[in-house]
């Protein structure tokens, strides 16, 4: 329809293969700006393969299918393009730089973004100011926060750091890889706030998980469940519920 | 006499010895480590003889051993061995052509038995494969070739110890051969307890194949000088190997360590622990090179050589290597020298013990890491009696 | 082996490859050459020119006699094409500077525009960031800024040849005490034919108040440089001296072999930090600069200090391992440095720590990064001698390797003769992660730009030893002289 502006993210039939086996076997999903949806399901069934391969991680190998971002070819682009854009991956674990502070690392990303987008850089005084803002979000001092990337964090402080990321990097799409794999219920509590603070109109949410637990604070508005490849069944949060009393099995056999 | 006829062999491994020499320090691969006591000796080769007395003291009790030769003589049967005349060996494994290939050329020309082990793929072997030799050297210098051969049949699994012992003043030249196939587990003891006069050199070469893997222990209790070495090829794709290595030594005794690991294939390890405590006026020299060749992706290795200087005149010298032409590979060592922490010192004090006691405690603690990976209960018990009746040799250390 | 990967992305990488050396170019003016070869003849032509006292033209030929019975050394890991040393000129003046210009007025205008060439515009940078530059042009030194200001605190940095003639006993005490003649091959050459450098000598109880550097440039062809050093401070005395290098494009392959000799007097410090950029030879391994040096520090004085800070990322070959010799008691050796192979060169470098005196300290810290065809051995002697009790040393060597056909090697020796010393040393090799790239590029950074946060993050326990200005252009040179090496 003419005027209409494309969806965030358009997935159609998408079938990738790791290693020469097939993972993702069509696989179709719309993701629109403002909505977050949830994708849940049994371990192996190509939950962090579809993660990845949207951020253009090296290893998994495209047959057929398509990928639009705001109605461009996604797949087209490098990694680092890709972020350009607007995707953000969080990652299910994040690794370590030793030498380089969480600091100097996020103001490189930022100011790349900014100059990709046309917009001028920060000085080093401006972007403290904006990350002791936002890091107040996810409640990690400076002190952590000068050490190297992800030095030493724990488990949880990883995840936030990936949360405080997002809120500075401000994407259009981030997609959440098991955020809340290895979270005690303070840290789940903490990294929700976090992601809902940036829960906005222009901005949707693709959130891989594996348990209910993270979706009741966050409260997406649509849930999938991926199994063998595909989505096999979509709806809203009751159907979260209802994979959590009754297991996957429940769903074996759905077309 | 035909080309490939053992006596060809011999001859072409003698001209091979007459072209190089006993290795010295102009090698680096001999660097630390002078060969006097080998070229300045005067050695009459062990001839068989009545030397079989020697064998009925210095074993390791509870070991039952395949084969037990005297002077070069095999007394009684060969156990689960065959001993041959001439090396019937792993093709290979025993370059000659290197410039520290001396000792080695010497052994492939004048050993005298060989020790041959053939285990069928399959095989779980309960105990030890054990071959002792010794030597009797109470009238003049002599000196002996050992020369064992093991093969190890896919999936098999066996473990193998060379007891070398003897009394007097002996130098036993000693090469041993490993070839393990897919899937085969050796775990390799070589204890070398000579008399406190004698000399040892010993070099022990294995290749191992497709995830098989080896581990090895090199025990120096003995012999004034003593070279002990070690040559693993990583050759196929999961082959692994551990590399353990202990050496206690006093007085003016003198011991090489070297050991060289290449990783010929992808998704191969290998790890290596070599101690040494020091004492008086000994010398210890490790050596660990670690090569990688192109293609090797997936490879990793670990090694570490810690030394305890307990001596005024001690000396060690240790060069971990790595030569790494492969960049998907993780490799770490590390080499520590130093003295027994005067705080672990202090807290045995305060707890009773005299000053002695509690650095031969510490000492003793330091060297159980290698002795408790022996494999059998028999070879532990005798290397912690030996280490114990070493360390309280005298009061003052 | 393929000489890069055939993975689509890097193909773009591949093509913004080698961006050409920056400083290859050569100055227009002619020199004065002195015919090739070497002999007696040339040595005692070398002396004269610079007008050089009896004992000085005495030495160099006793050196000249000792290099004849020598023969050059073969390392293992390092190949190139047997040198032949009479084919090269052994010096080179600028033919417009018959007498030294007093000032920088008196220079050639058409030097100054080099020096500017290089970045080193003496009358503005020496003032603004206080440094005072010796350049050294050729064989013959040209200008030396802020002397009066130095002079003031008694503090002498002047061109070698200058110290010989304004302070010839000092110099006469100190040259060879510290690296003998007959130490090796291209130190009894260096010996005979040394054509300039610098001389520092800094009193008792004085802190050098600027960073000394110095700026080399190798422009006539076949001219081998060899510079000679003497550094010397006295007791509680204090300084920091810079030496960065570059030299213009040549087909030819060229020999530089330098001798540095520092000596620390009681409680004194010397820290001493390059920056190196030689030309590497092109891709192809062609050209390039050979570098063998011996550099070395003679603790001399109780609770001396000497440290050697160094990142090198030129030549076609190295080969250098600066040393520090602890004999005063409480002495203090470190070795800090980052050396990069590219392409296809070679570097065999290292450091020796010779412990003598009682309760010395040595620190060494070595990172490597290999990446084309570039094979990087790290060569390191810590020596306890039987005197050094307390003796503490730790080594750290990291070697990082980028692509499927570059080579590290890592060959420490570690010879303890005391049984207090406490020696430690530990080595890593590893590549640049998968995981950590792709968390970059992630974030937005290119290929690129990842690989060169990582490296840097890789180097900066040495990054953090260099002198402010140095550790910034130390990171750009690693990044220009990284691009295109990922696969």
């Amino acid at each position: 329809m003419a005027g209409e502006t494309p969806p965030l993210l358009e997935i159609e039939d998408l079938h990738v293969n790791v290693d020469e086996k097939p993972i993702l076997r069509g696989l179709s999903l719309t993701v629109r700006a403002g909505e977050m949806h949830a994708i849940m399901g049994p371990n192996g069934a190509g939950k962090s393969t579809l993660a990845h391969f949207l951020a253009g991680r090296e290893g998994y190998t495209h047959v057929s299918g398509t990928v639009r971002f705001e109605g461009q070819d996604l797949l087209a682009l490098a990694p680092e393009e890709r972020a350009r854009a607007g995707v953000f991956l969080a990652f299910q674990y994040p690794v370590e730089i030793p030498g380089i502070s969480n600091h100097y690392f996020l103001r490189t990303a930022l100011n790349t973004l900014r100059r990709a987008r046309g917009e001028e850089e920060l000085d080093a005084a401006d972007f403290m100011k904006l990350v002791r803002e936002k890091a107040k979000l996810v409640d990690l001092p400076d002190a952590m926060l000068k050490r190297a990337v992800n030095d030493g964090f724990s488990g949880g402080e990883k995840k936030r750091n990936e949360v405080l990321q997002m809120a500075i990097l401000e994407p259009r799409l981030a997609l959440l890889d098991e955020t809340d794999s290895g979270l005690d219920i303070d840290a789940l509590a903490m990294v929700s706030r976090g992601v809902n603070a940036l829960r906005d109109a222009g901005r949707g949410f693709v959130v891989i998980t594996h348990y209910d637990r993270l979706l009741s604070y966050l409260e997406p508005d649509f849930v999938h469940v991926l199994a063998a490849g595909r989505i096999v069944r979509s709806g809203g949060r009751e159907l979260a519920q209802a994979l959590e009393a009754r297991g996957y099995g429940w769903l074996e056999g759905s077309p | 006499m035909s080309a490939s006829s053992p006596q060809a062999h011999r001859a072409a491994a003698q001209a091979r010895f007459d072209a190089l020499g006993v290795p010295d320090r102009a090698l680096e691969a001999w660097k630390y480590t002078s060969t006097r006591a080998i070229s300045g000796t005067s050695w009459t080769p062990a001839v068989a003889g009545a030397a079989s007395a020697g064998l009925s003291v210095g074993g390791v009790d509870g070991l039952d051993y395949d084969m037990a030769f005297a002077n070069t003589a095999l007394q009684g049967s060969a156990g689960r061995g065959r001993a041959s005349l001439n090396a019937d060996s792993v093709g290979g494994l025993v370059d000659l052509s290197l410039e520290h290939a001396g000792l080695w050329a010497l052994n492939a020309a004048r050993h005298e038995a060989v020790a041959q082990f053939d285990v069928e793929a399959g095989a779980v072997l309960p105990g030890a494969l054990a071959v002792r030799w010794h030597i009797d050297a109470s009238g003049e210098p002599t000196s002996a070739h050992p020369r064992t051969v093991l093969r190890v049949g896919a999936n098999a699994r066996v473990v193998l110890v060379e007891h070398l012992t003897s009394d007097g003043h002996a130098w036993q030249n000693a090469v041993t051969e490993l070839e393990l196939g897919p899937g085969a587990s050796v775990h390799y003891v070589r204890l070398q307890s000579q008399s406190a006069a004698s000399v040892s050199t010993s070099a022990l070469f294995a290749r191992i194949g497709r995830d098989a893997s080896l581990v090895t222990h090199d025990l120096v209790c003995g012999a004034s000088l003593s070279r002990a070495e070690v040559h693993v090829q990583l050759a196929e794709p999961g082959a692994s190997c551990a590399l353990n290595g202990l050496y206690v030594l006093d007085g003016t005794r003198h011991a090489d360590l070297y050991t060289r690991v290449h990783h010929w294939a992808p998704h191969t390890s290998s790890e290596e622990l070599y101690k040494g405590a020091l004492r008086d006026a000994s010398r210890g020299a490790f050596t660990g090179s670690i090569v990688m060749t192109p293609g090797v992706r997936g490879a990793s290795t670990r090694q570490e050589n810690s030394n305890l200087l307990l001596g005024d005149e001690a000396h060690v010298d240790t060069r971990p290597q790595l030569e790494i032409f492969h960049n998907d590979v993780k490799a770490y060592h590390g080499a520590t020298i130093g003295r027994l922490d005067p705080a672990a010192v202090f807290y045995l004090r305060s707890r009773g013990l005299s000053p002695d006691a509690a650095r031969r405690l510490l000492t003793a603690a330091f060297c159980n890491t290698v002795i408790d990976t022996l494999p059998l209960d028999a070879l532990r018990t005798h290397t912690q009696a030996w280490l114990e009746a070493t360390l309280s040799e005298r009061a003052a250390s | 082996m393929a000489e890069s990967n055939e993975k689509p992305e890097n193909a773009a990488l591949d093509a913004v490859l080698n961006r050409e050396y920056e400083a290859g170019f050569v100055t227009d003016i002619e020199s004065e050459l002195a015919p090739k070869g070497l002999n007696e003849g040339i040595i005692r032509l070398i002396s004269s020119r610079k007008g050089e006292p009896e004992w000085l033209l005495d030495w160099r030929l006793k050196a000249y006699a000792r290099w004849l019975k020598m023969t050059p050394p073969r390392w293992q890991n390092v190949q190139f094409p047997p040198i032949d040393y009479q084919d090269a000129h052994y010096y080179a003046a600028p033919k417009s500077t018959k007498n030294a210009p007093k000032s920088l007025d008196e220079v050639d205008p058409e030097l100054l525009r080099t020096y500017e060439k290089l970045g080193v515009p003496l009358h503005e940078r020496a003032r603004l960031a206080g440094v005072a530059v010796d350049a050294v042009f050729d064989s013959v030194s040209v200008a030396t800024t802020y002397r009066a200001q130095l002079a003031e605190k008694g503090i002498i940095f002047c061109s070698f040849s200058e110290g010989v003639k304004d302070h010839p006993d000092l110099v006469r005490k100190y040259l060879g005490s510290v690296v003998p003649v007959n130490d090796n091959y291209f130190a009894a050459l260096n010996s005979a034919v040394f054509t300039d450098g610098s001389f520092v000598y800094i009193p008792p109880g004085v802190r050098c108040p600027m960073e000394l550097s110095t700026y080399f440039r190798i422009n006539a062809m076949n001219t081998g440089q060899f510079e000679r050093t003497l550094i010397v401070a006295d007791a509680g005395a204090y300084v920091s001296y810079l030496e960065g290098c570059t030299a213009p494009k040549r087909d030819e392959n060229q020999l530089h072999a330098a001798v540095v000799e520092l000596v620390a007097h009681d409680d004194a410090t010397i820290k001493y930090s390059t920056v190196q950029n030689w030309y590497p030879g092109d891709k192809d391994g062609k050209g390039g600069i050979y570098n063998f040096v011996t550099k070395r520090g003679k603790c001399a004085g109780r609770r001396s200090k000497i440290s050697w800070t160094q990142v090198e990322t030129g030549s076609a070959i190295t080969w250098k391992y600066p040393s520090c010799i602890l004999l005063g008691d409480e002495s203090v050796g470190e070795f800090y440095s980052v050396a990069l192979a590219n392409h296809r060169q070679q570097a065999d470098t290292g450091t020796k720590m010779i412990h003598v005196g009682k309760n010395t300290r040595s620190t060494i810290v070595s990172k490597g990064i290999s990446a084309g065809h570039g094979q990087n051995t790290y060569r390191g002697q810590v020596r306890i001698q039987s005197t050094a009790e307390g003796a503490r040393n730790y080594s750290q060597c990291d070697s990082l390797l980028i692509g499927d056909t570059c080579g590290a090697h890592t060959f420490p020796y570690l010879e303890v003769g005391h049984p207090s010393a406490q020696v430690e040393h530990e080595a890593t090799t590893s590549r640049i992660s998968d995981d950590q790239l792709f968390y970059c590029r992630q974030r937005g950074l290119s290929m690129e730009d990842a690989v060169s946060m990582i490296v840097t993050g890789f180097c900066k326990q040495v990054f953090k030893e260099l002198p402010m200005e140095f550790a910034v252009e130390a990171t750009k040179l690693l990044g220009v002289s990284l691009e295109g090496s990922v696969g």
